[in-house]
């Protein structure tokens, strides 16, 4: 048996491909500033989809994570205006974002309500709220410490929301791969009356899936106050929800459950933040730049459900990948993959 | 008389093990035969290679004298070919009339005549005898023999000249079995040519001209029913062999009788109705009954992934009331389930993972899994229980015998009571399975109160040292030591079927 490459190869070699192509187009691309940016840039929907990974990965959609990133900001900023502190303000945000998912969780599992249009419910509500708090105006932030989450810099040129963001996505990786919740997740999604045969707990599982999608929405509410310094009632309310579960489905989180990871879903977060900042750095028209990101996400979703529906088999296009790789084990790879379609 | 359908020297095997052995079978037009078989004789195999589900390894298909490939059911029925599955399927959520016209629906450049299907659908079933159902309602308000009729009449509708009819009676009342072999009767006087699988042998003498007796894949008889008597088809279902009393003897050795592990008393619920069953520390419990007579409600029931609605559990002296299968695995009873690729394994996680999922709250320390402590453990029982493969692969990547394996030794890591086995070794092979009787032996000398079920009266003989024979929910005898032979439990089982 050839090793097995881990799964995230495939779109980290795309993502590698897609960076050189726009290097080599404009000179302006691989610059520390503008990869910082780009960086920069992809926090929100890279925080919306590490959460929406977990939720993706028990087979459920959480769709409310766009509302909760304004609801979230609009309410630090109400807390802050009310002079309570901007540490109390944030945690009031995020706390926002932590209580929508509860009840995101809870209706999913009691009602049976599913995911889809519960979340969906709960996006219309969580997208008024701020609107209606706020009369639709942006309500300002001024203060030097909370203005660091979002603007500053460490060591002088990394962003600091991008530190969180990475610290973000490690702890995930570590709770997905490591802990007895992490497994638990992805048994349930792998196979839930399995999974309750075995006597895990699966009603907590699938609560706190939505738990932790709602809570990092709340996060990047939050560092999305800082960074516009305001509460934006209509921020997150264009294409971040799709673009952050793109981000996780591109990287390889499969819609139908159980698989898929955190590294899977940076990547893929990186890919689409990569695409439209090389798109903005090239000029490309405005009108054209979502055309791309369609197409991008329709193949990626294309090769999931090909993926799925024969299970086991390495995609063709990551075959054909591992042997341009390495040629060696070329003729072997793509042999494997036949067996099927012949008989 | 016409000739529908010959089949030929059929064979099939599955991953090596064969199934069935050379079937051969002549249909002529208005011709009911029956097909006579007990759990695992090879019947379904029949029907599936029949309804051109399934492709045999060798042997041929002849419809009207000419050689035929059932490639698919779609072709098989354009053959004229039809087969009512034990499993329906009609879609609960559509009317009576769209089910009848299904895949066949009366259309106008594409738009549905639902009016004209409506009118025909009522016509149809008023022939036969069915006026009393209302062709608009859904078919999810009727009842299982309802709906079996609805599927029947559906394939009336496209003109079968041989329908065949996988255990149509299971599910039936009295009454409503009698409608149905009337109905078979009737249409069967028109020319139509049935195949009727069945289990029940008085059933197939009520209504059949001619009966096939199938044991482990071999025909063991076939021809008219009026050549043979309802005693000889019995014993040609039984058959001679004999349990080989040896393999047994070397198995179950300590003598029955330890402590009480679990009491059952007059457990009530929509399927059971168990009066007592009592199951013993260092014993083997064996649950022999046929499909559908309550043996995996009743494991379901015990371990809490099924509600009951009377009755008390004891469970080491004290009251035992499971919600979920949390409380039952947190009290020590455990199942292993019978269908294992659908409660079973989780195909995409390693089949390390797997093993441990059950007790993963064991190899913690503040929420995270100790990969040291699971690699010993799995490593222990990969070597105890001999399983082959790469375990840090996807489990569905191993055999069924492994993957089987595997699940045993999920609910064997963490410590429990009572270990309950529903149908422990279907699909895996010969080799396999004696090594798996082996090892519950073993269980239930280290001290597990052991329950298993298996439609294998074999299994059932070799592994335990009590067994309670199951029918209609009820457990109908429990036979211990020398009383445990395959003839007795084929015949209780039978018997409390046939009510």
């Amino acid at each position: 048996m050839t090793r097995q490459l881990p799964s995230e190869f495939g779109i980290t070699v795309v993502l590698l491909i897609i960076g050189l192509v726009l290097s080599l187009i404009s000179p302006m691309f691989f610059t520390t500033s503008n990869v910082f940016t780009l960086l920069l840039n992809t926090v929100n929907i890279g925080l919306l989809g590490l959460g929406e990974t977990f939720v993706l990965l028990t087979g459920g959609i959480d769709l409310s994570v766009g509302a909760v990133l304004a609801l979230s900001g609009v309410l630090t900023a109400v807390l802050f205006n009310a002079h309570v502190g901007w540490v109390i303000a944030s945690l009031g945000g995020i706390t926002s974002g932590l209580l929508v998912g509860l009840f995101n969780g809870i209706v999913v599992r009691y009602t049976k309500v599913p995911p889809f249009i519960a979340t969906f419910a709960a996006m219309g509500v969580a997208s008024s709220i701020p609107l209606i708090l706020t009369d639709a105006n942006p309500i300002p932030i001024i203060n030097n410490s909370f203005s660091f989450l979002g603007q500053g810099f460490v060591f002088g040129v990394v962003p600091f929301a991008v530190v969180i963001f990475v610290a973000v996505a490690i702890v995930a990786h570590i709770i997905l791969s490591r802990t007895v919740f992490g497994t638990h997740v992805y048994a349930f999604g792998g196979n839930s009356e399995s999974s309750r045969l075995s006597g895990i707990n699966t009603t907590r599982v699938q609560i706190l899936v939505y738990v932790v999608s709602g809570t990092l929405a709340g996060l990047s509410g939050v560092i999305e106050a800082s960074r516009l310094a305001s509460g934006y009632p209509t921020a997150g309310a264009g294409n971040s929800l799709f673009e952050a579960i793109s981000a996780a489905v591109v990287g390889g989180v499969s819609l139908f459950g159980g698989i898929g990871s955190i590294p899977g879903a940076f990547v893929g977060a990186l890919i689409i933040g990569t695409l439209s900042d090389g798109m903005n750095v090239l000029n490309v028209n405005s009108y054209w730049q979502p055309l791309v990101i369609g197409l991008v996400i329709l193949i990626a979703v294309s090769v999931d459900t090909l993926r799925s529906t024969r299970q086991g088999r390495t995609p063709k296009w990551m075959a054909l990948l591992q042997k341009s790789l390495r040629k060696d084990a070329g003729p072997e790879s793509s042999g494997a993959t036949r067996k099927d379609t012949a008989s | 008389m016409s000739e529908i359908l010959r089949v030929a020297h059929l064979n099939k095997e599955y991953s090596g093990v064969q199934v069935l052995r050379d079937f051969s079978l002549t249909v002529n037009a208005g011709e009911v035969h029956a097909l006579i078989g007990h759990n695992g004789a090879g019947k379904s195999t029949v029907v599936r290679l029949l309804s051109g589900s399934e492709q045999p390894t060798s042997g041929g298909f002849f419809v009207g004298g000419h050689p035929a490939v059932m490639s698919s059911p779609r072709i098989a029925r354009d053959f004229g070919i039809y087969t009512v599955f034990q499993e329906l399927r009609v879609i609960d959520q559509m009317t009576i009339s769209q089910n009848i016209f299904l895949g066949g629906e009366l259309n106008n450049k594409g738009f549905v005549l639902s009016r004209e299907m409506d009118r025909q659908a009522h016509d149809l079933l008023k022939s036969y005898g069915l006026s009393h159902l209302d062709v608009r309602q859904k078919v999810r308000d009727l009842s299982h023999a309802e709906k079996q009729l609805i599927e029947i009449v559906s394939a009336m509708n496209g003109k079968p000249k041989l329908l065949i009819l996988d255990e149509p009676t299971t599910a039936l009342q009295i009454s409503e079995v009698n409608t149905l072999l009337e109905t078979v009767r009737k249409l069967a006087d028109q020319g139509v040519a049935f195949i009727f699988i069945t289990h029940k042998i008085a059933e197939a003498f009520s209504v059949c001209s001619h009966v096939t007796i199938l044991r482990n894949g071999i025909t063991v008889s076939s021809g008219p029913i009026s050549q043979v008597s309802q005693k000889q088809v019995l014993q040609h279902v039984v058959g001679s062999t004999v349990i080989e009393t040896d393999r047994r003897r070397e198995l179950v050795s300590g003598e029955p009788g330890g402590q009480v592990v679990l009491t059952v008393q007059n457990l009530r619920s929509d399927v059971l109705n168990v009066s007592k069953m009592v199951v013993e520390r260092g014993s083997v419990l064996g649950l022999y009954g046929l499909v559908g007579s309550g043996r995996t409600e009743l494991l379901e029931t015990i371990f809490g992934a099924r509600k009951f609605s009377s009755g008390t559990m004891l469970l080491e002296g004290k009251e035992y009331r499971p919600h979920s299968p949390v409380d039952a695995v947190q009290a020590g009873v455990f199942l292993l389930s019978e269908d294992r690729k659908r409660t079973g394994i989780v195909p995409q996680m390693s089949a390390k993972t797997n093993m441990v999922l059950a007790s993963l709250h064991d190899f913690q320390r503040w929420g995270f899994v100790r990969r040291g402590g699971v690699n010993m453990k799995v490593q222990e029982y990969v070597q105890k229980l001999t399983i082959q493969g790469n375990i840090e692969g996807p489990i569905s990547h191993l055999s069924g015998g492994n993957q089987q394996k595997v699940l045993i030794a999920r609910w064997l890591i963490p410590r429990g009571i009572l270990l309950m086995l529903d149908e422990p070794t279907k699909g895996v092979d010969i080799g396999v399975k004696a090594q798996i009787h082996t090892i519950i032996r073993a269980l239930a000398d280290e001290g597990y109160a052991v329950l298993v079920v298996s439609s294998e009266v074999e299994e059932i003989a070799v592994v335990s040292d009590r067994v309670a024979v199951m029918a209609n929910g009820m457990i109908r005898a429990v036979l211990c030591g020398a009383e445990i032979v395959e003839r007795t439990l084929i015949e209780e089982s039978l018997v409390g079927g046939q009510r």
